[in-house]
């Protein structure tokens, strides 16, 4: 299977101060060189602490910020720099699934009336076919024909949820970026809509980037996953291989503090010290050692690669550079 | 707000992972917002004594030549100052005229000049806003300069000086007004639409590939009604006042078209020896002002998300 998706060396920066004459003098950056591949019908879960770069990498790929740097490589085309215009062909093909089901939609637009638009947009003329269309998208993501003519607000989280979700499908995509999809639900909703996406990438053969903090979800749905640390990928692995055999020495500490499935399995609990750095002015060399208990000299003098260990394993960290 | 359980195994697919039960809140049906806005409206006590002087004001205007039996314009030289009787019963000015007749012809210029440049004025002052807001950077720098400069000057000091260059007259002066108040509607749609389209929604409308137009008049705007109409009910008294003030200053209405503040004007040096002339003139400014401020607030009020 080949890459839907591929990102080189993307780096958003933001001006956080700005001198007299408008020009800015310090950069707060978001993301500071990520490197990932999606292959078509894959997941891959995007995991950090808030903060991290998680979601301005997602929106970067997305066009919705442009990249300060980088390339982003969509079924080989390189989108980088492509036109409003351009961007739209685009766009049939890649998605966008937000947190907050309560501010993506439209409050005054009815479920029927949201869904119908985005097929107006692209070129349905007809308006009974488009009604058929919204109400067959409904009844894939699980709501009823009679749901069109409500507004978001007669809606549960998780009911608007869906609804996003049927408007992400209705241009047919091949990849969906899910920022935090389940976050602001109920821990029951948040299973419910998570097997339906499941379900969804199964029947559609979608692949999904997707980010989330929540370390259960992520393992639950992912193939691979990215583990993000001050605006650069740390590591990337298979999920099972991440989650038995964290590498660096971040993940291990994030990882371990995953509430086992099973009791009497418990890891030792690793609590990271000190705060994530600043980042407008990250740390010398690696980003990692301020808060690292292996954290050597060479580690603030050289920023380490990330070099692979194994099994598809990749990690960014000197303490594995001989493997 | 009723809070029930309902199975929706049959409807919904991968819900197989926790139980079969979604706890859903299902609200009151309010389908109809605009219709729930107007009940509370009217339970307003404020709402319902303004909305009575709007609509007699706007009835007056209409039915003008029903309501009376004089002509506003042809002087009667027998009837000459009049203080108010059973034929004029608010009076008759220095030509003879009767004062009730003028003000309910009045009533149509009032009216007429008031909601076409509150209506111009909010044109100019959505499309600048709405640009300045949606496009930001540049453009919303100029904009924003040149609505400060407008929101400087009282609005009635700025129709003057569009007076003096366009000369007098009732167009000039809803062009006048109109020109002059741009500047807050601006402020606030610029204000909606900074805020607004930050929204996610608004990020999956760029993502579905609609176009900008499209996010603006069918995303954003609607979603920015609110403050817009409840600004343009308190600008129209703001507007009927600049109005009467233009032509008591004799820059408005021209004899003898019945405008209020020139009325007003023409019982300025006739105040000891026939005071209705200017009296009732003014109670009209103020009740119709008042009718619509009352109104304007409520709105405010019942339209407020927070309350």
């Amino acid at each position: 299977m080949g890459k839907i998706l591929e990102v080189k060396n993307l780096k958003k920066y933001f001006p956080a101060k700005k001198s007299f004459f408008g020009r800015a003098q310090e950069y707060v950056k978001a993301v500071d060189g990520v490197d990932f591949h999606i292959d078509y019908g894959e997941v891959l879960g995007l995991v950090g602490e808030s903060g991290c770069g998680k979601s301005t990498t997602g929106r970067t790929v997305l066009r919705l910020l442009d990249p300060t740097e980088g390339t982003i490589l969509f079924e080989g085309q390189d989108i980088t720099h492509f036109n409003k215009k351009q961007l739209k062909s685009v766009y049939k093909h890649m998605q966008l699934i937000f947190q907050d089901p309560f501010a993506s939609l439209n409050p005054r637009k009815t479920i029927g009336a949201t869904l119908e638009e985005v097929f107006l947009v692209h070129g349905m003329k007809d308006r009974a076919e488009r009604r058929e269309r919204a109400r067959e998208l409904l009844e894939m993501v699980g709501l009823r024909e009679r749901d069109m003519d409500k507004y978001p607000h007669e809606f549960s989280g998780g009911q608007r949820q869906r609804v996003v979700i049927a408007r992400a499908l209705a241009v047919n995509p091949k990849l969906v970026i899910c920022d935090e999809p389940v976050s602001a639900l109920d821990v029951s909703i948040q299973a419910q809509i998570i097997n339906l996406m499941m379900d969804l990438r199964e029947r559609l053969g979608l692949a999904y980037l997707f980010i989330s903090h929540d370390l259960r979800v992520v393992r639950y749905v992912s193939d691979r996953v990215a583990v993000m640390y001050l605006g650069k990928i740390v590591e990337i692995a298979p999920v099972e291989e991440l989650f038995q055999n964290p590498a660096h020495p971040y993940s291990k500490a994030l990882l371990s503090v995953v509430p086992a499935l099973k009791p009497g399995n418990r890891r030792e609990r690793l609590v990271l010290k000190g705060e994530v750095p600043n980042p407008v002015n990250p740390p010398s060399g690696c980003r990692f050692r301020t808060r690292c208990k292996y954290a050597t000299r060479k580690c603030s003098e050289i920023e380490p690669e990330i070099k692979p260990v194994g099994n598809g394993h990749f990690v960014r960290c000197h303490l594995y550079n001989s493997a | 707000m009723i809070i029930r359980q309902h199975s929706s195994g049959e409807a919904s697919i991968g819900n197989e992972w926790v139980g079969k039960t979604e706890l859903e809140t299902v609200e009151e049906k309010r389908k109809n917002l605009l219709g729930q806005s107007v009940k509370k409206l009217f339970k307003h006590k404020g709402a319902v004594i303004g909305t009575v002087i709007i609509l007699a004001f706007i009835f007056t205007a209409i039915f003008a030549p029903w309501l009376t039996s004089y002509d506003y314009d042809k002087p009667n030289s027998a009837a000459v100052l009049k203080a108010p009787c059973r034929e004029h019963i608010f009076g008759t000015d220095e030509f003879g005229r009767d004062i009730f007749t003028r003000i309910v012809y009045g009533a149509r210029i009032s009216l007429k000049v008031a909601f076409v440049a509150v209506v111009i004025s909010l044109i100019i002052g959505t499309v600048l806003g709405a640009i300045a807001g949606y496009y930001g950077g540049v453009v919303d720098y100029i904009i924003s300069s040149i609505t400060d400069i407008a929101w400087a000057f009282p609005t009635s000091l700025l129709a003057i000086a569009f007076i003096a260059t366009l000369g007098p007259g009732l167009q000039n002066v809803i062009i006048a007004i109109a020109l002059a108040s741009w500047a807050g509607y601006c402020r606030v749609v610029r204000a909606q639409f900074l805020s607004i389209k930050q929204r996610e929604f608004i990020e999956a409308a760029r993502v579905l590939g609609m176009s900008d137009a499209r996010i603006i008049f069918r995303h954003i705007l609607p979603n920015s009604l609110t403050p817009i109409v409840v600004m343009a009910t308190l600008e129209l008294p703001k507007a009927i006042v600049v109005e009467a003030s233009l032509s008591f200053l004799g820059l408005g209405a021209q004899p003898p078209q019945p405008s209020w503040g020139a009325i007003l004007d023409s019982g300025k040096g006739l105040i000891g020896q026939a005071p209705w002339v200017s009296f009732f003139p003014g109670l009209m400014i103020m009740l119709v002002v008042l009718g619509f401020n009352l109104f304007g607030d409520a709105l405010r009020d019942v339209l407020d998300p927070n309350s």
